[in-house]
């Protein structure tokens, strides 16, 4: 679990999967959920992929029916991906648990008072003045102003003095933020998974829905003021907006008009600009004469490409499937169709069959006794709304990572070591591997040589030491 | 304006191709000169600076940590510099007369992504001798330049989805950022594995710097792209309702974030440090252009805003 080469691999699969998942067409996750629609979708998958053939061989329906089993259409709800994450959790948890107690000690152990071999000049970033000027007070104060914090010993017969500088000391601990911020925002993740809330809602202009199923205690209402998606010369649309009022208990506890990227917050929900499509206004009157239907039936289903809705009309067991067209002339006309009670494969007897154009009404006689007017087109709006536990943990998940790669990257420690003696002054860098130490040391060794330093002497530091070379004393 | 923003990136683009033609001169000679003590027509190698240019031969026949540099080579990096500054200019007056970060098609996002490309090779080779590998991230600009002016080039309105001027602003800047800055560790990787851990070629930067290089981009670039994520991930929470939904395009761009975390863990790993290390930083980039493209391609996702028409 702690083993790096084991976090490779996790992170390789999770690449892998991702890669699946972004390559391979998935299946909606509403369809998941619905037997027909997936059957559908599966379907969808085999027209598009049944006449792949490779060399002269047809593997498509083959290449569907594997890509099915192995769940490649829907990677991210797989057991296996959503086990993949979980121990990729457990093992960033394990990974990180391990390497805290270690990261502590070494930020916090600090040897100021090093050897002579420890700058041994044929290792990285060493150097030698001799014979210089400087003394330590100037060593400190050059450290100071590159903003390390310094510290400073003197040994008990006072031939050899140490300085040493250390800056950002407690930001390679920041390793563990980023590793926090990866967990918790795997843990935010089932959060919302297990305890989140989402639905879409479409409603018609003038309508109101209930947000939660029917009986729900409290349950909020949003009613459709009215919905305006206007468009430019071009035709293309300028704006998506829903004036949408919010009820509790009859009573109306918020009112904004939303956008796609302006969203209601109420009573611990987010009502979100998400879809719209067009409705048709339509009148029902019964036999008598009797208004049993008036407003818009959202028409968000498709046939041939067409507008279709669907309206089981009150009081019977008639429903009304109505497709919105255009007749020869390219004026639109609304087909109506009057679907009989479902029978038990499903099924429907169609009813009768009536086209109206905008204001006109249906001859009773030929519509099973029903007088039904389209008064016109509208537009029905389409809004998620989610309640996420699961947010603030992401947010703080993302707090976290950012603050920990930055830090990490951006800040990482550094550490100076100067080392006096009659003979001269030693110097000595160590970094985390994010500086490019190096440059860093030239620099330093550029500004101790301008205040009296003279020329540093340093070694072949490019290659260090042979393992069996044992090292040279300091002059 | 408009057309003055136009005419500039065209300006740039042409100062783009001379550079890119003057780096490859500039390479071909160092390689002809590598092989030949004799001077090559038209050729001053002379000892440069640290932004100069890449190793020279040393008495043993070996490289060495000096650099090179040849009148191509200085051409070459006038011309990126006209680049920059031209495509620099051109994306300020677009971004002023749009009164938002001038990414909100694909044509816009492409000029800035190349933009973004020379930018982080100018950054990186003022600090490391790479100008011997110059033209492959001049070459992956080009690319996107040649690709940026077959598109419509029109300031067009935002659609309702992306109108969000402050967060579409940063969180393209983080995308033209890192993707610009990985375009440069992608060269040096390239590098690195024709170069080798024996230093094959002695023109090219030595596969310690070419690693140095790569690795540094990676460390600018992977909190840059790790905010970019994390941007879209807000912005996709404000707008459409979830902090993420496995769309193409943000599991391509988590996808790309992990392969490069895969390279920030492996690089230190014994075995996996050297070649496999730039072999994934090359996946990496693919992995880059795969989201950029996917941008156009994946017209079921909802980052698609290509300006084209949905084939």
């Amino acid at each position: 679990m702690t083993n790096v080469r084991f976090a490779v691999l996790q992170i390789s699969c999770v690449v892998i999967s991702g890669l699946v998942g972004a390559l391979v067409p998935q299946i909606p996750t509403a369809a998941l959920h619905d037997p027909s629609a997936y059957a559908s979708q599966i379907a969808d998958m085999h027209t598009r992929y049944d006449p792949l053939s490779i060399l002269g061989f047809n593997v498509g329906p083959g290449m569907v029916d594997l890509f099915e089993r192995l769940g490649f259409f829907q990677v991210f709800n797989t057991p296996w991906f959503v086990g993949l994450l979980a121990l990729l959790a457990v093992s960033i948890t394990v990974c990180t648990l391990d390497r805290t107690p270690r990261l502590w000690y070494g930020v916090r152990r600090i040897t100021v008072e090093q050897p002579p071999e420890f700058f041994d000049l044929r290792l990285a970033e060493r150097a030698r003045f001799a014979g210089a000027s400087l003394s330590a007070d100037d060593v400190s104060q050059i450290l100071r102003r590159k903003h390390f914090k310094v510290r400073r010993v003197k040994a008990n017969d006072g031939a050899v003095e140490w300085v040493y500088g250390d800056r950002n000391q407690y930001f390679k601990m920041a390793t563990l933020l980023t590793h926090l911020g990866l967990i918790l925002f795997l843990a935010g993740g089932a959060i919302t998974a297990a305890f989140g809330f989402e639905t879409v809602v479409f409603v018609g202009e003038g309508q109101t829905a209930p947000v939660q199923p029917v009986g729900t205690p409290h349950d909020l209402l949003v009613k459709n003021i009215h919905f305006d998606a206007p468009q430019r010369a071009d035709g293309s649309f300028e704006d998506f907006s829903t004036d949408l009022a919010v009820y509790q208990d009859g009573v109306e506890i918020a009112r904004k008009t939303i956008r796609v990227n302006d969203p209601l917050q109420v009573g611990g929900f987010v009502f979100h600009q998400n879809t719209f499509g067009p409705s048709a206004n339509i009148d029902v009157r019964d036999s008598t004469g009797q208004l049993v239907w008036t407003g818009p039936v959202i028409l968000a289903g498709q046939f041939l490409g067409l507008p279709q809705g669907f309206l089981t009309i009150p009081g019977s067991t008639i429903g009304l499937l109505l497709v919105i067209e255009t007749d020869a002339s390219g004026m639109p006309i609304l087909a109506v169709s009057g679907l009989g009670p479902s029978a038990a494969d499903g099924s429907s007897d169609i009813v009768f069959e009536s086209v109206l154009a905008v204001g006109t009404t249906s001859e009773p006689s030929q519509t099973a006794g029903y007088s039904i007017t389209w008064d016109g087109t509208g537009a029905w709006t389409g809004m998620v709304v989610k309640n996420d536990p699961g947010a603030p943990i992401i947010w703080i998940a993302f707090m976290c990572l950012i603050a920990g790669l930055i830090l990490s990257f951006y800040f990482p420690r550094r550490r100076v070591w100067g080392r006096f003696e009659s003979s001269g002054l030693s110097v000595a860098m160590l970094a985390d591997r994010y500086v490019d130490g190096k440059r860093e040391f030239d620099a330093l060794l550029d500004v101790l040589a301008g205040r009296g330093g003279g020329t540093p002497e340093r070694g072949s530091f490019s290659a260090p030491p042979a393992p069996s070379a044992s090292p040279s004393p300091s002059p | 304006m408009e057309q003055l923003s136009l005419m500039l990136l065209y300006l740039g683009a042409i100062c783009m191709v001379i550079a890119f033609i003057a780096l490859v001169v500039h390479a071909t000679l160092l390689a002809t000169a590598s092989r030949s003590p004799v001077a090559v027509f038209g050729t001053t190698l002379a000892a440069a600076g640290a932004g100069g240019g890449s190793a020279t031969i040393g008495a043993s026949g070996g490289p060495t940590s000096a650099a090179s540099a040849t009148t191509a080579g200085g051409i070459g990096q006038a011309m990126t510099w006209a680049t920059v500054i031209l495509f620099g200019l051109s994306l300020a007056i677009r971004g002023y007369l749009e009164g938002r970060g001038p990414w909100g098609n694909m044509f816009e996002f492409t000029a800035a992504f190349a933009f973004g490309v020379v930018a982080g090779y100018l950054y990186l080779g003022r600090r490391y001798p790479i100008r011997a590998i110059g033209f492959l991230p001049l070459g992956v600009a080009l690319f996107l330049t040649a690709y940026a002016i077959s598109l419509p080039t029109g300031i067009e309105p935002l659609v309702p989805a992306l109108s969000n001027p402050e967060l579409l602003t940063v969180h393209v800047l983080m995308a033209i950022i890192s993707y610009g800055i990985f375009a440069t560790s992608f060269g040096a990787a390239v590098a690195y594995l024709a170069q080798g851990p024996n230093d094959r070629y002695s023109w090219l930067p030595s596969h310690k710097v070419l690693d140095e290089v790569a690795y540094r981009a990676v460390i600018v670039g992977f909190p840059i792209f790790a905010t970019l994520i994390i941007l879209g991930s807000w912005w996709a929470s404000i707008a459409w309702g979830r902090y993420w939904g496995w769309d193409p395009i943000e599991t391509s761009a988590l996808t790309t974030w992990l392969i490069y975390a895969v390279y920030l863990h492996a690089r230190n790993l014994k075995g996996w440090a050297g070649r496999p290390a730039a072999l994934i930083l090359v996946v990496g980039f693919g992995g880059i252009l795969f989201t950029y493209f996917g941008l156009e391609f994946f017209n079921n996702s909802l980052h698609a805003y290509s300006g084209l028409p949905v084939q």
